[in-house]
């Protein structure tokens, strides 16, 4: 490193803006989870439909989804949308395409949790005379939901590092904020390094702490 | 009146660009992966190693860029590294770089836990047979590994073409940015992206599909001892 002099001093004196733009990363992320979710659900229970064009429409959701780039997706979301002039948001347009991108991997998630619940949990429940809902909601949901806490942790982790793909059309996320800061400062070695510690930071921690929480719900007893 | 530089519609050259950032993907991936690989198997072993200086710093190697975005990597390989160093790096290294770094880290976990699946009457066995580590590692271990490694390595590239799209936020002309290139001046978002995702869906499905397939042909079949 011949002759570089670090300064530091520059980014923490603007930290605040790169707090702001964590903060939007993690609550983009967190809607997107619980969003996804929602999708995912309806994705799976599709998936295991008996009706066979509902199977084939989730399946080629799921292929056609996990097969591109989300980049290109979020392309298409954007960019689609304003050449048929549907005005969004940016940030809307983000998580939309961040929805429409994890639906696709929480599908097979929870599709995988359903089926790792026994038949006989199905028998038992329909002999005692549950609706297929009832069925779902208070047998099958609450045990397959402990087969999928672990994969869903690890997506919540990758939502959080390629929510950092929306800086791309222009939602002030951590990363845009910070180059927003090196085109004041001109300080980019600094800033991206603070800015990917920032990243580390938040992921490290939140996995840490969803793996103490799920330690504590799971606990058999 | 004002001359119209607007195409309404794609014509062949655009094909030809679509093409173009086609092979450079395709150019990307092949040399992100294959170095990747490289570097994944060194840090693999080094993590599975037993002793400290081994296996914490790759330990952490792998932690930090598995906890950080790709787009980050990128942007400090190709804007804060050449500062800090004083060099420039063309586009597509940077764009190389970043894919092999990122894919080395996910890479190492797929062989440490190749490695960590042969069990310890291998290296018992191996051992009494009077081998060395290196042999041990070459003639008994890598071989029983790989079956285990193949599946989700495959899958790993298959993330590898899609993560690819990423390097087109520093204009190197992939297919992403092939698209957005036509998108700019056609204004067919629909058309040009639809595209673009169909072609990144060419390139894989079949990854997808033999990535089933190893799964499948490959499942280790443990012999009752």
């Amino acid at each position: 490193m011949p002759g570089y002099v670090f300064q530091f001093r520059l980014v923490f004196q603007d930290f605040a803006t790169l707090l702001e733009g964590a903060a939007l990363t993690l609550h983009l992320s967190l809607l997107t989870l619980v969003l996804s979710l929602v999708v995912g659900t309806i994705g799976a229970l599709c998936r295991l439909s008996r009706l066979g064009w509902l199977r084939r429409l989730a399946t080629w959701y799921v292929e056609v989804v996990r097969n591109t780039p989300l980049l290109v997706q979020l392309f298409f979301i954007y960019f689609g949308l304003g050449q048929v002039n549907i005005d969004v948001p940016n940030y809307l347009a983000a998580l939309i395409g961040l929805v429409f991108n994890n639906g696709a991997y929480l599908t097979e998630i929870v599709r995988a949790g359903i089926e790792a619940v026994p038949r006989a949990q199905y028998d038992a429940a329909l002999s005692l005379g549950l609706s297929y809902p009832q069925l779902m909601r208070r047998v099958v949901f609450p045990q397959a939901f402990r087969v999928i806490y672990p994969p869903l942790c690890n997506q919540f982790i990758g939502i959080i590092l390629f929510s950092s793909l929306v800086s791309v059309i222009a939602v002030e996320d951590l990363a845009l904020k910070g180059k927003m800061l090196i085109s004041r400062t001109f300080r980019s070695f600094e800033t991206y390094m603070v800015v990917t510690a920032m990243y580390v930071v938040m992921t490290v921690t939140i996995s840490a702490a969803l793996k103490l929480v799920g330690r504590r719900a799971f606990r058999r007893a | 009146m004002v001359p119209n530089f607007v195409q309404d519609q794609l014509n062949r050259w655009d094909a030809l660009l679509l093409f173009q950032g086609l092979v450079n993907t395709v150019r990307l991936c092949a040399l992100g992966l294959a170095v990747g690989l490289l570097i994944a198997l060194v840090v693999g072993l080094a993590r599975a190693s037993g002793r400290v200086w081994l296996w914490l710093p790759a330990a952490a190697y792998i932690e930090v860029i598995r906890d950080s975005p790709l787009l980050m990597q990128l942007y400090v390989i190709f804007f804060a590294l050449p500062i800090l160093l004083k060099i420039e790096i063309p586009v597509f290294w940077a764009g190389v770089a970043a894919l092999t770094v990122n894919g080395s880290a996910f890479m190492a976990e797929i062989v440490r836990a190749g490695i960590e699946s042969v069990g310890r009457d291998q290296w018992d066995a191996a051992r009494s047979l009077g081998m060395g580590y290196p042999q041990i590692m070459r003639w008994v271990v890598l071989p029983q590994a790989i079956r285990v490694m193949i599946p989700p390595a495959v899958g790993l590239s298959i993330g590898l073409v899609k993560d690819s799209s990423i390097v087109s936020v520093l204009s190197y002309v992939e297919l992403t940015r092939a698209g957005q290139i036509l998108m700019e001046k056609t204004f067919l978002s629909f058309q040009v992206f639809g595209i673009v995702a169909v072609l990144y869906f060419l390139l894989c499905y079949p990854l997808s599909r033999l990535a089933l397939w190893t799964e499948r042909s490959l499942q280790v079949v443990k012999a009752d001892g």
